[in-house]
């Protein structure tokens, strides 16, 4: 569980206007002339970056064959599911380690819901709405526990939910559910992946919006007082139940939407699309990333998706011994998160962070004081 | 100030999709003497690795023979191996890398899941794929491109009933996993089917494979009248079953599926699995059949895979060795590497192989009929057939 204590330390040690990976318009007092200036610029800096991340996200597809094709869709979809969860933990300090639960929901009610005739789009556009309102009325209950309680209750959660999929015969029970069609809009079908690269790149451009208005809202602040301290965020007038509940239920509606478009992506769903495993994984993501931060949950997601596949590619080479899937899949994978754990506690987006600011105050040792204090490990 | 940092890692990330996931489109198998790429999408990991790991080491045995003796239409065959992790959209993954590839056909996974999950892009694709799982749902409906190996749970359900119809069994009690595809299908076909052998299912109970404690089962069966107990497990839950089963007093026999035909259940089961009837494939028992082609056929696997790994060839092992054969043999067939040449090819395809022969039509893609399976009886610690299972295997034997 030190992922709950890396990310509540992180937002106690570090000043309101650093606690957030993107937005924060109003510099803040404590950063100095200097750092304004730096905002100013950094500002500036992020936008250009920003433009050409999208560019680049959006000129990819066509370059990809159908199997990276593939493995960007499903990045893309974790990319959503991190997005959330990464909010979760990092801002308002709450641990799931069952957010699958949401990805299987929204996925199985698009399923369901166009196997039975709603046109697909509706049936899309009801996924992440599905897995709000689930999200919201167990999230009352749930929200009650803290810490390692909330961590297995939502693994718990998941376990059940798994449990009663398969032996749900209208929800296709263990066989699965066959005979999900394609997306169609007006008549047009998107019969082809790379439609939907578009689609669910589309949709994390969405979450990450969302993500960041919610952070550099007024509400943001209040989370991120509530992640420090819940005693003293709610003697400051922060509604922290209703907060607290609010970000799980868009957390749940991030990854209702990313599992409708897996379900239309795929075509089939099954209880055994959704192990505990998928949702330890986008623990991980939101982890090596680095937690409340909205490029760290798009960075960890990446990271884990092309080092998983790059070991599965590995493993099953020919002239491999029989058991190297197993060594790289499980050992290897487990020693370069340990790494990770080890030497980038805060995950990736923020030493990164910490570098270049070290590297920025180096260059400009002269000039200025006022950042010192930010470059404090 | 924050964002610059991450974003242009976040591009490199991005880049790094490019040139870092997949093999790329390398050659293509369209050269017409180059070698005939197979793609193999099987669990190398995950719940089914046992499966996969011992289905691809009879399947790169069954190439390396094919190509010792001059390969198919005088190309080598080259086999080319994907971990599905047992995860249906990883299948999915492998599938569209192997399309990516231009192979002239996939071997597709044990997992039941995974081959569901990839049957939409098989139909897509138009690619001829040779599926390794059981899963009924697969060739009901027919999927034009999708040709099944192993035995259907609908095949063991008739296999054992015809074998408790001619013990005069006429009321039975049946326990299934409700949480597994297989043993659930099973369930369904033998319910479904009872009726024609004039056998009626006086109990049904519903397990999991995850419990630990399976004696309410007992207790329930002994309250009625039922003659024979047949159970749908997989997984290690079924050791746990055997053996309080013989524990429980109950004294009526016991029936298992394909999924106990292993040592993986008969070591650990040890002496609690003595007089218990085990439905297996007729590989399983291929030493003990008449001579004969049958025969001939498991021995052409069962040798040199004994040689290499100093045990017999478990049935996903068989499968795999069997797959790749009918490949091969729609391939030579077809004299040539086209899809749908071949996949016409496989509908009028009748092969001899481990598994029984094969006969592959166009409103059939499962092939093997319930004929080839065998109801053995565990008899000091092996699989032996049973009276009437020896007589009935000795008709297709020859």
């Amino acid at each position: 569980m030190s992922a709950v204590t890396s990310g509540r330390e992180r937002a106690a040690s570090q000043p309101p206007g650093g606690a957030g990976g993107t937005g924060d318009n109003e510099p803040s007092d404590a950063r100095g002339p200097l750092g304004a200036r730096f905002a100013g610029r950094g500002r500036r800096a992020g936008l250009v970056a920003a433009g050409a991340a999208v560019a680049v996200t959006l000129a990819l597809p066509p370059m990809l064959t159908a199997s990276q094709l593939s493995v960007y869709i499903l990045l893309a979809l974790s990319a959503m599911v991190t997005v959330g969860l990464s909010l979760l933990m990092g801002y308002a300090g709450q641990v799931s380690i069952g957010q699958a639960s949401f990805y299987a929901i929204g996925a199985y009610a698009a399923g369901l819901l166009s196997v039975h005739g709603t046109p697909p789009l509706l049936a899309l556009a009801a996924a992440p709405l599905i897995a709000a309102l689930f999200a919201a009325a167990i999230g009352g209950p749930l929200l009650r526990l803290r810490g390692h309680h909330l961590a297995f209750a939502t693994i718990a959660l998941q376990l059940i939910l798994i449990s009663l999929l398969g032996e749900a015969d209208w929800a296709g029970g263990s066989v699965g559910l066959q005979g999900i069609p394609r997306l169609s809009a007006g008549g047009t079908e998107l019969g082809e992946d790379i439609h939907y690269a578009y689609l669910a790149w589309a949709a994390v451009a969405v979450t990450v919006l969302v993500a960041r208005n919610v952070v550099t809202s007024r509400a943001g602040r209040g989370l991120r007082a509530l992640a420090t301290s819940e005693t003293a965020a709610s003697a400051s007038g922060v509604p922290v139940a209703r907060y607290k509940l609010a970000v799980f239920t868009l957390a749940a509606a991030f990854a209702g939407l990313a599992g409708g478009i897996y379900a239309f992506f795929i075509g089939y769903i099954n209880p055994g699309s959704f192990p505990v495993l998928l949702s330890i994984q986008f623990l991980v993501m939101a982890v090596v990333g680095g937690l409340g931060t909205i490029w760290g949950a798009l960075l960890g997601a990446t990271a884990i998706t092309l080092i998983v596949q790059f070991l599965n590619d590995l493993g099953s080479r020919p002239g491999m011994p029989a058991s190297a899937p197993s060594i790289l899949n499980y050992a290897v994978y487990a020693a370069l998160l340990i790494l990770v754990v080890l030497f980038l506690p805060r995950g990736i987006v923020p030493a990164l962070r910490d570098a270049w600011q070290q590297r920025r105050i180096a260059g400009h040792a002269g000039a200025g004081t006022g950042t010192a204090e930010r470059a404090e490990p | 100030m924050r964002p610059r940092t991450p974003l242009a890692a976040l591009t490199i990330g991005l880049a790094l999709t490019v040139t870092a996931c997949g093999g790329g489109s390398s050659a293509s198998s369209s050269a017409d003497d180059g070698p005939i790429d197979i793609g193999m999408i099987t669990s190398l990991t995950g719940q089914l690795q046992t499966l996969g790991t011992e289905g691809r080491k009879a399947a790169e045995l069954a190439v390396k023979q094919i190509n010792k003796d001059g390969g198919v239409l005088g190309r080598k065959l080259e086999l080319t191996v994907k971990d599905d992790k047992s995860l249906p959209d990883q299948s999915v993954l492998a599938f569209n890398a192997f399309k990516d590839q231009g192979v002239t056909a996939v071997l597709g996974s044990p997992s039941a899941g995974s081959a569901l999950a990839t049957l939409p892009a098989v139909d897509r694709a138009e690619i001829p794929y040779i599926s390794l799982s059981p899963a009924d749902e697969q060739v009901a409906p027919v999927h034009p491109y999708v040709f099944v190996v192993p035995a259907l749970a609908s095949d063991y359900a008739e296999r054992l009933l015809q074998y408790y119809k001619s013990e005069g069994v006429s009321k039975l009690a049946v326990a299934y996993d409700t949480k597994t595809a297989y043993p659930t299908a099973g369930y369904k076909a033998m319910k479904a089917k009872a009726g024609e052998y004039g056998i009626k299912v006086v109990a049904t109970e519903e397990i999991q494979s995850t419990a630990s404690d399976f004696s309410a089962v007992f207790t329930h069966v002994k309250g009625t009248d039922a003659q024979a107990l047949a159970v749908w497990v997989t997984g290690p839950a079924s050791v746990v079953l055997t053996k309080q089963y013989a524990a429980s007093g109950l004294d009526i026999p016991i029936s298992f599926t394909g999924s106990q035909a292993s040592k993986l259940w008969l070591d650990p089961a040890g002496k609690a699995a003595e007089g218990a009837i085990v439905a297996s494939s007729i590989g399983l028992v291929g030493d003990m059949l008449p001579d004969g082609a049958q025969k001939k056929a498991i021995e052409a696997v069962n040798k040199p895979f004994t040689q290499k790994y100093n045990y017999p060839p478990p049935q996903f092992a068989q499968d795999g060795y069997t797959g790749v054969q009918l490949l091969a043999a729609a391939i030579e067939k077809a004299k040539s590497t086209d899809h749908e040449k071949i996949r016409q090819a496989m509908e009028g395809l009748t092969l001899a192989t481990p598994n029984g022969t094969y006969r592959y039509s166009e409103k059939d893609h499962s092939g093997l009929s319930p004929d080839y399976i065998s109801v053995n009886a565990v008899t000091d610690g092996r699989f032996v057939p049973t009276v009437w299972s020896k007589s009935e295997l000795e008709k297709v034997a020859k």
